[in-house]
């Protein structure tokens, strides 16, 4: 029984065995002639002015968690897109209830004000 | 054993799979219907809102008892992955009078913890749809989105205060740990599926009584075991407990009322239902392959419990340990629930106990609660030890009842809490596993220890010149939810027929 | 009567006197006096209400049809091959009716009584708790018509008794009473229980009426039913203070007198002759138990009567003559003459709670002061109480006419009967005896307390007591002069509607020593116990009152083994204490000495400290870091699915 799952076993050690490999192998045949340019943080050609470790605002994680959710759930539209004409009405009636239950949460942020900017 | 072994054809959902889910509805219309108020009601006046939860949670309720009479016989809904049937009901009854006693106890206290926000309610109704799904789930998926649900609300409660760090402390234990252990419960579920190829619990039961070599697949086992330490988790048995005593000493404490009971509930009638009915194995006896390892979870959480209890300084806490422990006890009726009578018929006395066990351990323990929570101060918790000495000579009602919500945890007659004991302690010695009764009288008599010193305290006169503690007064809401809870403990014990023919009703319906 | 009616009847009769416990118990301490005062008595009044009409609905019912037994709901009722059945199983019948007119009745009186005697006390509320909770479990033991109701009752019964015993828990002396009578309780208690499992094994109900319909499953005379009856016996013994489980008695009177009146006189002592007429159908059919119960109870009445004449002690006087009458009592049943029985113990009921109730009159009046050679002459400065105690003790001392003498010559009416061999008419002959015995004892005491001169500067200086200690007190003294006349003649074929009310319960049901005496018999021994009882007051009113001869003249002519042995209680205090007391005390202290330090350590307080310190070792692992949870939960898991999955299997 357990045999069939043997090339599973050997497929992960491959994997293990390559990954740690890799760690090795890149710190041991990359050339390495540091200088202060080069350990500079890419800022798309622009010279860095202050610390990276610097304070983003809280709304940058709301907005982003927020569009995260609505937009993993969008994803449900497309397989029930694909066989809406068999289920009817009655799929029609389900994808409704399901979008409202979404623009209630909508709502909700809203008003409670976590897409407000400042 | 088993009803409805055949699989079911996938077919496009109707209206009968609707009425199947009728009280889950309800209950998430409710859900949705609160999150909207909670927009528009103003902030001083959020009492009203628990109004509207205990309006939902009624109607749910009322839908429930309908249920009951049309759920019978009962069936399968949305091909074979959701069971409309009076075990479902049963434990759903449970849940939501758990869930309307703590809202009810709720707004007196998170007013005076200046934690009084609106979406209290809507989580708590969210936690307990997810309950109530996890009650009725017959599929591998069903139960992962169940669990999901009810731990991502309880993860938000948990934190509620969120001035206290205390409590944030204990919401992102609970988050951690919490999804830490459903990693454990999807890798068991993933080898279920990949061993049986099917994720509807008829259809694995089917394929494992399909199994006749006489050796155990060790993948499916390792499966069924991955999958217990994931329940394991959820009703808090040793020794995958750790987090136990931090989130409920942690959370505000009607949260932690709210979750030490129905978190219980719903994850034992999952238990029951994948475990003992699904996991039995019918003819090929599959059940010996597990049943140690639960026997041995309920030993240790018996022992461990109880006896970490016993050195607490804090009732939050030490009610947490008893919990640990009467998870314990309750695994009790879940590990010898499948047994095989000399006659040939399969016993179903240690499911009873569970169930019986459950109702009684709802009933006790939120009233041991509510008197935390609602003799909590302004700001704080009083929950230490020494803020119970001389509660009798104050509040002698509160302390009374107290006192009776002790002997009900420690089993002693004629409270409910002896009969949950007395049903699992006899179940075990029906099914000739007698030294797993001796562990649970031998651990009783260890808990009586802390539980009595606590009673004691309260009837204690304060120390001299020690600080009075300022407890809150009991309110009219407080007062109904300890003349309920009370008259609970004292009916179940009293009248054991009245759950105990429900119980066995409801298991009679139970379908997989 | 329908079953709903006598469902509703039990429930409230029961539910009173427990709404009374625990309304006093939670509330008392905040209401204060008055509403304990109100609600402790009411609530027994409320029960005696209930319990007329329990009466009414008996008298009432055509013969035979009187008994109904209700079952209030299923406590237990597990089906599924089980067949463990318990049902909240209540019986109302002629016994269970008089039992539940005695106890609210007398207890109502008694309570209005205790208004008065806890006045100055501070544990009111917590006296007042006890004794309704008292009534509560009494009534159950007598309702019950289910072996654990029974047993539960029977258990609740001694815990209130010790509650009440040790109700001054801050003297030592009574906590060292109460903990007497509660250990030889549970001696009685373990024999009541073994006697249970014996009946339940062989019979296989829970249920009294299924119980006593089964009793094919009892050979008649065999060992089997023998055993059950002597256990039973035993059982009885220990509650009613019969030798050889009788040293508690004297002892409970460490407790409030109110206490001593109701719990060790009328009612809970009593428990035990009530327990052999319940179980008189098993007792039928085991005359070797019959007979051993019969010579028990008379035993102890003439011990406990030789005793009570040297007690200087007025309750205890008044605890030995308890003990003595319930020897009289259990002696009747024990030859099957129950309903004499049962009408001696309503009779006594009445006077001995007012003998009580009036020597805690007296007591109080003297300032707590006991010792009856410090009293005297009281007659004159408490008339009241003096008429009533007089009442108590002509009845009890069986002068004609008074309630005790109907009840006691009943009793030994049948006590002529003609059983088996010399051994019937010796127990005749010694009951004769303890009439003169309790003459005697029962007039040194009134004699002693009330007449002649005050022997302190005190005795002239005291005051009646006070209406709520005095109407309860002449209400019973008015009662035990006249509550007998309607009820009972004691001769054959006259005025008999005490026994005719309860002949339902013990019809059918013949003890084998019984026979109905004849008139001519019966009349001959009504003269000679009536004269039995006339000698022991003349004499008691030569010695004590007359001083002609003087008492302590008498006693130097005795040999001297006799006053000593009764001074002493026939040393029974001292020989437990050698035999058993001491053994086990040096046992333990052996132990202690030898054992402990090497041995017990490690067990008795070692369990303890190895738990404590199991739980402290529990409290480190709870370190409160995520990653030790994570890491606990991991190996244990890892653990378990690898070792049990692919190891241990």
């Amino acid at each position: 029984m357990l045999s069939g799952y043997a090339p599973i076993l050997f497929f992960f050690g491959i994997c293990a065995a390559f990954a740690v490999l890799a760690q090795f192998l890149n710190a041991a045949l990359g050339p390495k002639r540091p200088s202060p340019t080069k350990d500079l943080p890419y800022e798309s050609g622009i010279v860095p002015r202050e610390s990276a470790r610097r304070r983003f605002s809280v709304s940058f994680y709301v907005t982003a968690m927020l569009f995260i959710i609505f937009d993993v759930e969008s994803i449900f539209l497309f397989p029930w897109a694909t066989i809406v004409r068999e289920l009817k009405v009655f799929g029609i009636v389900e994808m409704g209830i399901f979008i409202a239950t979404l623009l209630v949460g909508l709502l909700y942020v809203w008003r409670k004000g976590a897409l407000r900017w400042d | 054993m088993l009803i409805a072994a055949s699989p079911v054809p996938l077919t496009f959902p109707g209206g009968r799979d609707l009425i199947g889910i009728l009280p889950e509805l309800v209950l998430g219309g409710a859900f949705l219907l609160l999150m909207l108020l909670d927009l528009v009601i103003p902030a001083s006046r959020r009492s009203w809102l628990a109004g509207f939860a205990l309006l939902g949670i009624a109607a749910t309720f009322g839908v429930t008892i309908w249920a009951w009479f049309d759920a019978n016989p009962g069936r399968l809904v949305y091909s074979g992955s959701f069971a409309y049937d009076r075990f479902a009901l049963f434990v759903d009854a449970i849940l939501l009078v758990s869930a309307g006693l703590v809202v009810m106890i709720s707004p007196n206290y998170l007013n005076r913890r200046g934690i009084h926000y609106g979406e209290y309610y809507a989580l708590i109704l969210a936690a307990t749809l997810g309950m109530m799904l996890l009650a009725g789930a017959t599929s591998l998926m069903v139960i992962f989105l169940a669990i999901e649900l009810l731990s991502l609300a309880l993860y938000v409660l948990s934190g509620f205060s969120r001035h206290e760090e205390r409590s944030q402390e204990a919401a992102l234990k609970y988050l951690l740990l919490g999804g830490f252990a459903s990693g454990f419960l999807l890798f068991g579920m993933a080898l279920i599926y990949g061993e049986t190829g099917h994720t509807q619990l008829a259809q694995i039961a089917a394929a494992i009584q399909g199994q006749t070599t006489l050796t155990v697949d060790p993948l499916l086992l390792a499966g069924v075991l991955l999958l217990f330490i994931g329940f394991a988790f959820k009703i808090s048995a040793a020794p995958f407990h750790s987090w136990t005593p931090d989130v409920y000493q942690g959370a505000p404490t009607s949260v932690t009322t709210f979750m030490s009971v129905t978190t219980k509930v719903a994850a034992f009638a999952a238990l029951v239902r994948v475990f003992t009915y699904t996991f039995d194995g019918g003819g090929t006896h599959f059940y010996q392959h597990w049943e140690p390892v639960v026997a041995l979870v309920a030993i240790t959480s018996m022992v461990v419990g109880n006896i970490a209890a016993l050195t607490q300084t804090s009732v939050k806490r030490m009610l947490a340990y008893s919990g640990i422990a009467q998870a314990g006890y309750i695994l009790i009726g879940v590990a010898v629930g499948p047994v095989l009578l000399p006659s040939g018929q399969t016993s179903s006395f240690g499911t009873i106990g569970v169930l019986y066990y459950l109702a009684a351990y709802a009933v006790t323990n939120i009233g041991a609660f509510a008197v935390i929570t609602i003799m909590a101060g302004r700001g704080e918790d009083l929950d230490s030890y020494d803020g119970l000495r001389g509660l009798a000579h104050r509040r002698p009602f509160v302390a009374a009842s107290m006192a009776l919500f002790l002997f009900s945890l420690g089993g002693f007659p004629p409270t409910a809490g002896f009969f949950g004991k007395f049903l699992v302690f006899t179940a075990a010695i029906n099914a000739g596993q007698v030294p797993l009764a001796l562990w649970g009288i031998a651990t009783s008599a260890v808990s009586a220890f802390y539980y009595l010193r606590v009673g004691l305290l309260m009837y204690q006169r304060p120390a001299e010149g020690a600080e009075e503690y300022r407890w809150s007064r009991t309110g009219f809401s407080g007062s109904a939810v300890l003349v309920a809870t009370t008259a609970g403990t004292l009916i179940l014990g009293v009248m054991i027929v009245l759950v105990y023919t429900a119980a066995t009703a409801s298991l009679k319906g139970l379908i997989v | 009567m329908n079953v709903s009616t006598a469902s509703i009847l039990v429930l409230l009769v029961l539910l009173f006197p427990l709404a009374g416990a625990a309304l006093n118990g939670l509330l008392g301490p905040v209401f204060g006096r008055r509403f304990v005062n109100i609600a402790g008595t009411v609530s027994i009044f409320a029960s005696f209400l209930v319990a007329c009409l329990v009466l009414a609905t008996v008298v009432g019912a055509p013969s035979g049809h009187g008994a109904i037994t209700v079952r209030l709901w299923d406590w237990i009722n597990l089906g599924g091959g089980t067949n463990l059945s318990v049902g909240m199983d209540f019986t109302l019948d002629a016994l269970s009716a008089l039992m539940l007119m005695v106890i609210t009745g007398v207890g109502f009186l008694i309570h209005v009584y205790s208004v008065g005697y806890m006045e100055h006390d501070t544990g009111f509320a917590r006296f007042f708790s006890y004794m309704n909770f008292f009534i509560f479990s009494m009534l159950t033991l007598v309702l019950a018509a289910d072996l654990v109701i029974l047993i539960i009752g029977w258990a609740l019964v001694a815990l209130s008794s010790y509650l009440l015993i040790g109700f001054w828990h801050d003297r030592p002396t009574a906590v060292a009473a109460a903990r007497k009578a509660f250990i030889t309780q549970v001696i009685g208690d373990v024999a009541l229980v073994i006697a249970a499992f014996l009946i339940v094994l062989n019979t296989h109900t829970l249920s009294l009426p299924n119980i006593f319909a089964r009793t094919q499953a009892f050979p008649a005379g065999g060992a089997l039913v023998t055993g059950v009856c002597v256990l039973l016996a035993i059982g009885a013994f220990a509650k009613s203070a019969q030798f050889p489980l009788h040293t508690w008695l004297p002892d409970a009177m460490e407790g409030p007198t109110p206490v001593s009146a109701l719990i060790h006189a009328a009612t809970m002592v009593t428990a035990g002759v009530y327990l052999i007429a319940r179980f008189h159908v098993l007792f039928n059919l085991a005359p070797v138990a019959e007979g051993m119960v019969a010579c028990v109870g008379m035993g102890t009445a003439v011990m406990a009567g030789i005793i009570a004449l040297s007690q200087i002690d007025i309750k205890r006087v008044i605890a030995y003559s308890t003990m003595s009458q319930i020897g009289l009592m259990i002696y009747a049943v024990g030859i099957g003459a129950y309903s004499a029985g049962m009408f001696h113990f309503a009779m006594h009921a009445v006077f001995k709670a007012l003998l009580f109730m009036a020597a805690g009159n007296v007591i109080h009046a003297l300032h707590d002061e006991q010792d009856i050679r410090l009293m005297g002459g009281l007659h004159a400065r408490m008339r009241w109480t003096h008429l009533a105690f007089a009442a108590g003790s002509f009845a009890l001392g069986g002068f004609f006419l008074f309630s005790g003498w109907f009840s006691k010559e009943d009793l030994l009416g049948f006590g002529t009967l003609s059983g088996p061999g010399p051994a019937p008419w010796i127990l005749y002959a010694v009951g004769v005896g303890v009439n003169v015995l309790t003459g005697l004892y029962a007039f040194r005491l009134y004699f002693t307390v009330f007449q002649g001169e005050p022997q302190t500067a005190r005795g002239f200086g005291v005051k009646e007591a006070g209406y709520p200690m005095l109407i309860p007190v002449v209400i019973l003294g008015a009662l035990s002069v006249i509550v007998a006349w309607p009820l009972q003649f004691p001769l054959p074929n006259t005025l008999h509607v005490f026994s005719d009310f309860l002949s339902p319960v013990f019809a059918g049901s013949q003890s084998p020593l019984l026979h109905d005496p004849s008139f001519g018999l019966a009349l001959v021994a009504l003269v000679i116990g009536s004269a039995a009882s006339l000698l022991g007051i003349g004499l008691a009113m030569r010695l004590w009152y007359e001083h002609r001869p003087d008492p302590q003249v008498v006693l130097a002519s005795l040999p001297r083994v006799i006053p000593l042995l009764s001074y002493n209680k026939f040393y029974f205090d001292e020989i437990y204490d050698r035999a058993l007391v001491q053994p086990v005390r040096a046992v333990a202290r052996t132990a202690r000495r030898v054992v402990e330090p090497d041995v017990m350590d490690s067990w008795v307080q070692g369990i303890g400290e190895l738990l404590r310190g199991f739980s402290l070792d529990l409290r480190l692992v709870q370190t409160g870091l995520i990653r030790d949870y994570a890491s606990i939960f991991t190996v244990f898991a890892v653990v378990l699915v690898v070792v049990w999955v692919f190891i241990a299997r």
